[in-house]
């Protein structure tokens, strides 16, 4: 009963680590945004949780929640607008029209594989150790 | 190979396995430096890849051309030159001056990558003997006393190689994911990661466009 009880501590420890990340950025043009259908900007939405949106004259729209209005043709949500210097001119609720969209930006969270690789070291340094204490005296 | 007799190794092979050891450590430190790519972006410039996601400048760009070295934030590329940014001024290269060009898009933090390959060594050692402790407190055996001692040596052997070549690997894949190179990638890939991936709009003023200043903390 111990020993189990000091294998969950154990295997609970390895399973604990950090993980790392790689940065997938896709660049769409308004265009791209207007013919998604309502699944695929959802599935959008909860990949990238921030959109930027790139304003033809340079300001940009860092919205950290956000829709497209029913009609396609705004950008809905609660942003932050910086300047071209990337100085704040405003924060709050906007409503940006895509006529004057550049381009729209998203990025992509993913486990990078050295996470996994390590994680996967970890399980082998728990099974060796989980043999190691099935041979303890006394178990 | 090592040859024990009677218990005890013999001193050569011992000072051989020493040697090995040595040299394996050696290599991996020398493929570790030179498969690591390095770049000189000022501390706390790069976002982590989290703080990508809401970092509102370019990545970092380090230009090498004909001419010298440029380093700073990737602004734009547009009609065949390549915006870069410093702290004084907006250089504007000629694609055609460029002998090869390094983009970091964010900070990879592959040091924390060999941290937790450290803690992992270290914590298979300590892990291995703690049970003995723990259950040689009611009836001490020599049984366990000798396990206890046993044990960590065994993790060692049978963990650490594969903690320290999967952890190198594993930095080194980390340190290199987000860096981009010209020409080995065209220069179009480094577009997404600018300022302005639109290109400097007419009406902005270029005089204007500073790099980012690092800030101590970023949000």
């Amino acid at each position: 009963m111990r020993l189990r009880n000091i294998l969950l501590i154990i295997l609970t420890i390895f399973m604990i680590g950090c993980t790392f990340y790689q940065l997938k950025r896709e660049i769409n043009l308004p265009g791209t945004f207007q013919k998604m259908t309502q699944p695929q900007l959802d599935e959008k939405k909860t990949k990238s949780p921030f959109l930027k949106v790139h304003m033809k004259n340079g300001n940009l729209y860092l919205f950290d929640s956000w829709k497209i209005d029913e009609a396609k043709s705004a950008i809905v949500g609660n942003a932050t607008l910086f300047s071209p210097t990337r100085e704040v001119i405003s924060k709050g609720q906007a409503t940006v029209s895509l006529d004057g969209v550049a381009l729209i930006e998203t990025n992509f969270l993913k486990p990078s594989p050295a996470s996994t690789a390590l994680k996967i070291v970890s399980a082998i340094s728990a099974v060796i150790l989980t043999l190691l204490f099935i041979s303890l005296p006394g178990e | 190979m090592v040859i024990v007799e009677g218990g005890k190794m013999n001193k050569i092979e011992v000072s051989m396995k020493k040697d090995e050891i040595f040299h394996l450590a050696t290599f991996l430190i020398l493929f570790l430096v030179i498969s690591c790519k390095t770049f000189h972006a000022p501390p706390q410039y790069l976002p982590t890849a989290k703080q990508a996601q809401s970092d509102v400048y370019g990545g970092w760009i380090e230009v090498k051309t004909n001419k010298g070295n440029i380093n700073g934030e990737l602004i734009a590329i547009q009609e065949k030159r390549v915006f870069v940014a410093d702290l004084r001024t907006l250089h504007e290269i000629d694609l055609e001056d460029i002998i090869s060009a390094r983009l970091v898009t964010y900070n990879p933090e592959s040091s924390k990558v060999f941290l937790q390959t450290a803690e992992g060594i270290v914590f298979t050692l300590l892990l291995a003997g703690i049970p003995a402790m723990i259950l040689s407190t009611g009836e001490e055996s020599f049984e366990v006393f000798l396990w206890l001692l046993v044990s960590p040596v065994v993790a060692a052997i049978w963990t650490t190689p594969i903690w320290v070549t999967v952890g190198t690997g594993a930095a080194i894949y980390q340190s290199n994911l987000p860096i981009i190179d010209y020409p080995k990638k065209p220069i179009d890939a480094f577009i997404p990661f600018a300022r302005f991936p639109q290109g400097i709009p007419p009406d902005v003023d270029k005089n204007s466009i500073r790099m980012k200043i690092p800030k101590k903390e970023m949000k």
